[in-house]
């Protein structure tokens, strides 16, 4: 059953259009990755699904619902949740209150402060520090527990691995299925494409805002991904 | 995609050329009533020249530089004393006074500065009037017999100079605001000005280009005093009367003054000249009718100001341009011209 | 002992000072927004409060009743009208539209009551007095009502941002906008939320003001500046900063009048300098709202 569908996406910032006729598709309960290299549009089209980046043309259906029109936080209060590109947690509030500022929206679900606590042991042991004070793996699973505090049915995660060591990162993409249990849907983007291939049933590999290619990562080789990120050999 | 084989890069066209020569024309004429007797067409050239500087150099800070400011009535009144103590004072001419005490109130904005741009934004504006206000409690409280306290005090001409006194005025008046728009154009066509609008765009990007942000806005800030104190010198050898509450006071000058930029345009050369032209004809036409009493006239302006702020950013001379995008007096942008082709930055 | 009631009588008038910096802070804390007409307001509810005791010839403090609820929705009137179209982009233009909007303000209180000052009256509570130390040092009643007051006012604030949810979101809008927006927090609901607080706040103030002192049309910039200084002595970002800020510059200002009449607010302003230029981020400032 599919969750999300894009279609024909264009999307862009002002005048520069970063995202050209993309489509895509999620079905519900399932975990997709997007891959690419920088600039290549994969936070733009998570920013586009989560409202904060205007859409051009095209169509973004949400639960058989168009959402093209909607801002951000009223997909919020559909359901969609948006992990942001550099964590951005609110520096000046507690961890405690980042994840109450998470539930915001008030939607109902598994999700509340004890299931975050467990599921990231680390913050349990921080609850009233300042999210600034905090390390750079500590603030990435503040930002997934504050988006996982709006209990979403999809959870866009934008470059969670940046600047983080790889056996956090491995840490964090173990909780992962955690989330995915309790019926989450997941969209990874990152430019590690080994964690995120992993992690998912079907990637898209994103170059210069269109698909170059796609497919279960079983099914890609090394070569195709390679030159589906980097251009080589691609006919424009 | 066409291949680019010749190009040139250019900053004027005709449109340009024309309006500088209306402008030009504008200058002649203005020129002509100063040799002649009438004073009270005197007197308004002045006025006018004097808000066309003042409008100017409000609009280099802001509209150009980022730096909000509401104080630059404190360089109008240090304008006024200073020219009062070197002529009063220490016995200089009236007429050779004004530049000298331009430069003075130049050096004292050194120091005022330093405190103002402890501040930023909002608040930055709000510094500049409390320091605009210390001047003025300091200039009011102040015993000397130059100066005159809280009554103020008058230029005194001497018997020689008196009969010429509004025809030299008018000719000084109108010197200052050629080279004040004059100056403020090459200042912008160099790269000092290419500098400080980089770091108005966005500042953080011009400092990673290696651009002393700081030090320009400074430059600018002292500028801007030194030009603004030569017109307020202007104002006074014709008005001769200084009291430190209407030398200092915002809602005579730096009112009115932002009043003309926003309706003009703001972060335009052009804007401030419109603004000032157009804001004295609605004034000398709503001075006749008795209805429009003072307090209305100002709420109008607030209002007028308001509306624009909010709705019409760029002014009457950004409405000018959107409807004629090639209109140009003052060209700062520059322009490519390839073969037959011709893009501005904008990329029309 | 001139000097030490100088000095509780700064206290006291810092209490009101805070008041009126509240507004200024809030508003500035979470929208960035400086309202150059912030003062103008505090007149304008002042003279409002006015008409509306001569019209009823009820007392001053039941006017507050009537002039608070209408000053919560004059902000967020003008929040909607005006001030969502300049927050966030270029400041020039917020600061170029307070500005129309308090040459505007001044000028229709102007027109319609003329230059002259007005009072509201209290009656005899203005005259009570207590006694401490014998004779020597007195407080005025009315004067120790408005600081306690005024320091109700900021304790309910300073609980409302802390501790509700709306509060959180005033404080998560102010760390980062966009990402709050993400959370679900309606901005231009906070907004309006914040200004209605900074003009309610400011409108209290006045009216407290016009009890003990006469008030007229063009008032409004100086008390501008006086919350100005006292939030930058004190200290962006600290509500309790404000206050002590508040009380700086009301002792600055008496001890200055007991020097000299004319030097009371130069001295003020002369300590408001010196904070600005030897500690800039004033003295408990801070880089948030809290």
């Amino acid at each position: 059953m599919s969750l999300l569908e894009v279609r024909n996406l264009s999307a862009g910032y002002g005048q520069f259009q970063a995202l050209f006729d993309i489509s895509l598709n999620l079905n519900e309960g399932a975990a997709i990755a997007v891959i690419g290299a920088n600039g290549a549009g994969k936070s733009t089209l998570l920013k586009s699904i989560a409202g904060v980046v205007d859409v051009i043309f095209g169509e973004i259906i949400f639960d058989g619902e168009s959402i093209v029109n909607l801002q951000p936080h009223e997909r919020l209060n559909r359901g969609i949740a948006l992990v942001p590109e550099g964590r951005r947690i609110f520096r000046s509030l507690t961890v405690d209150e980042n994840l109450s500022i998470g539930a915001y929206s008030r939607r109902q679900g598994v999700w509340n402060r004890e299931l975050v606590y467990e599921v990231f042991p680390m913050l349990a042991k921080l609850t009233d520090r300042r999210a600034d004070k905090l390390s750079g793996g500590e603030q990435q699973a503040l930002a997934i527990g504050r988006a996982l505090m709006s209990n979403p049915r999809l959870l866009l995660l934008d470059e969670v691995s940046l600047g983080l060591a790889p056996i956090i990162v491995k840490k964090l993409y173990e909780i992962l299925p955690r989330i995915r249990a309790t019926g989450c849907s997941l969209i990874y983007v990152e430019q590690d494409t080994n964690q995120a291939l992993s992690a998912s049933e079907y990637a898209y590999c994103l170059l210069e805002g269109q698909v170059s290619l796609e497919g279960k990562p079983a099914d890609l080789s090394r070569e195709q991904i390679a030159s589906a990120y980097f251009g080589i050999g691609v006919n424009k | 995609m066409t291949s680019i084989q010749e190009f040139s890069v250019s900053r004027t066209n005709i449109t340009s050329r024309i309006c500088q020569s209306v402008l030009l024309i504008c200058v002649f004429w203005m020129l002509f009533i100063a040799s002649g007797d009438n004073k009270a067409s005197q007197g308004k050239i002045i006025d006018l020249c004097v808000f066309i500087v003042l409008a100017s150099m409000w609009n280099l800070l802001t509209g150009f530089s980022g730096l909000i400011s509401i104080g630059q009535q404190a360089f109008v009144g240090l304008g006024a004393y200073s020219l009062i103590v070197l002529a009063n004072g220490v016995g200089i001419n009236i007429f050779l006074a004004v530049i000298p005490s331009a430069i003075i109130v130049a050096v004292i904005s050194i120091p005022l500065g330093l405190v103002a741009f402890r501040l930023r934004g909002g608040y930055f504006a709000i510094g500049t009037w409390v320091i605009a206000e210390v001047v003025r409690l300091i200039v009011k409280n102040n015993q000397s017999s130059v100066i005159g306290a809280g009554t103020g005090t008058s230029l005194e001409v001497p018997e020689s100079l008196k009969s010429g006194r509004y025809q030299v005025t008018t000719f000084i008046a109108i010197s200052v605001v050629v080279v004040s728009v004059v100056f403020v154009y090459l200042f912008l066509r160099s790269r000092f000005g290419l500098a400080l609008q980089s770091v108005r765009d966005n500042e953080t990007g011009a400092r990673s280009l290696g651009v002393d942000s700081y030090r320009v806005r400074f430059v600018v800030y002292i500028v801007a005093s030194f030009f603004t104190s030569l017109a307020a010198a202007t104002y006074y050898i014709k008005g001769l009367s200084v009291q430190p509450d209407a030398a200092f006071n915002i809602g005579s000058w730096t009112a009115p003054i932002i009043v003309m930029v926003v309706i003009g345009g703001i972060g335009t050369i052009e804007g401030p000249i419109i603004g000032a032209v157009l804001y004295y004809l609605v004034r000398d036409f709503v001075s006749k009718h008795e209805f429009f009493s003072d307090p209305t006239f100002l709420i109008l302006t607030g209002v007028v100001a308001l509306i624009f702020a909010l709705f019409v950013k760029g002014g009457i001379w950004g409405l000018l341009l959107r409807k004629f995008p090639k209109l140009t007096v003052f060209p700062v942008k520059r322009r490519v011209h390839i073969e037959n082709f011709e893009f501005d930055q904008r990329g029309n | 002992m001139n000097w030490l009631n100088a000095i509780i009588q700064g206290v006291l008038v810092g209490g009101l000072y805070a008041m009126y910096a509240t507004g200024l802070s809030v508003s500035f804390g979470v929208m960035r927004l400086v309202n150059l007409a912030h003062g103008d307001l505090a007149v304008g509810s002042a003279f409002i409060a006015s008409t509306f005791c001569l019209a009823t010839g009820l007392s001053p403090f039941l006017a507050i009743f009537v002039v608070l609820p209408l000053s919560a929705l004059v902000g967020i009137g003008l929040q909607v009208a005006v001030f969502n179209r300049v927050v966030g982009v270029d400041p020039s233009y917020q600061i170029v539209a307070t500005f129309g909007l308090s040459i505007a303000i001044q000028n229709v209180l102007l027109q319609q009551y003329a230059a002259n000052p007005r009072a509201l009256n209290i009656g005899d509570f203005g005259n009570r007095s207590l006694k401490l130390v014998g004779d020597d040092v007195v407080i005025g009643l009315f004067p120790l009502s408005r600081f306690v007051v005024a320091v109700l006012v900021l304790v309910l604030l300073s609980l409302f941002i802390g501790r509700t949810r709306i509060g959180r979101a005033f404080r998560a809008t102010s760390d980062d906008p966009d990402i709050a927006r993400l959370m679900g927090v309606n901005i231009r609901s906070i907004y309006a939320v914040a200004f209605a607080i900074a003009v309610t706040t400011v409108a209290l103030a006045g009216i407290f003001n016009g009890m003990q002192t006469q008030f007229s049309a063009a008032d409004g910039p100086a008390l501008l500046i006086y919350a100005f200084e006292s939030v930058i002595i004190g200290g962006l970002g600290s509500l309790w900063g404000t206050l002590c800020g508040g009380i700086i510059l009301g002792i600055a200002q008496t001890i200055g009048a007991e020097i000299d009449p004319g030097w009371k607010q130069l001295i003020g302003h002369l300590v408001f300098l010196i904070v600005l230029l030897v500690r800039p981020m004033g003295i408990f400032g801070k880089d948030e709202l809290r």
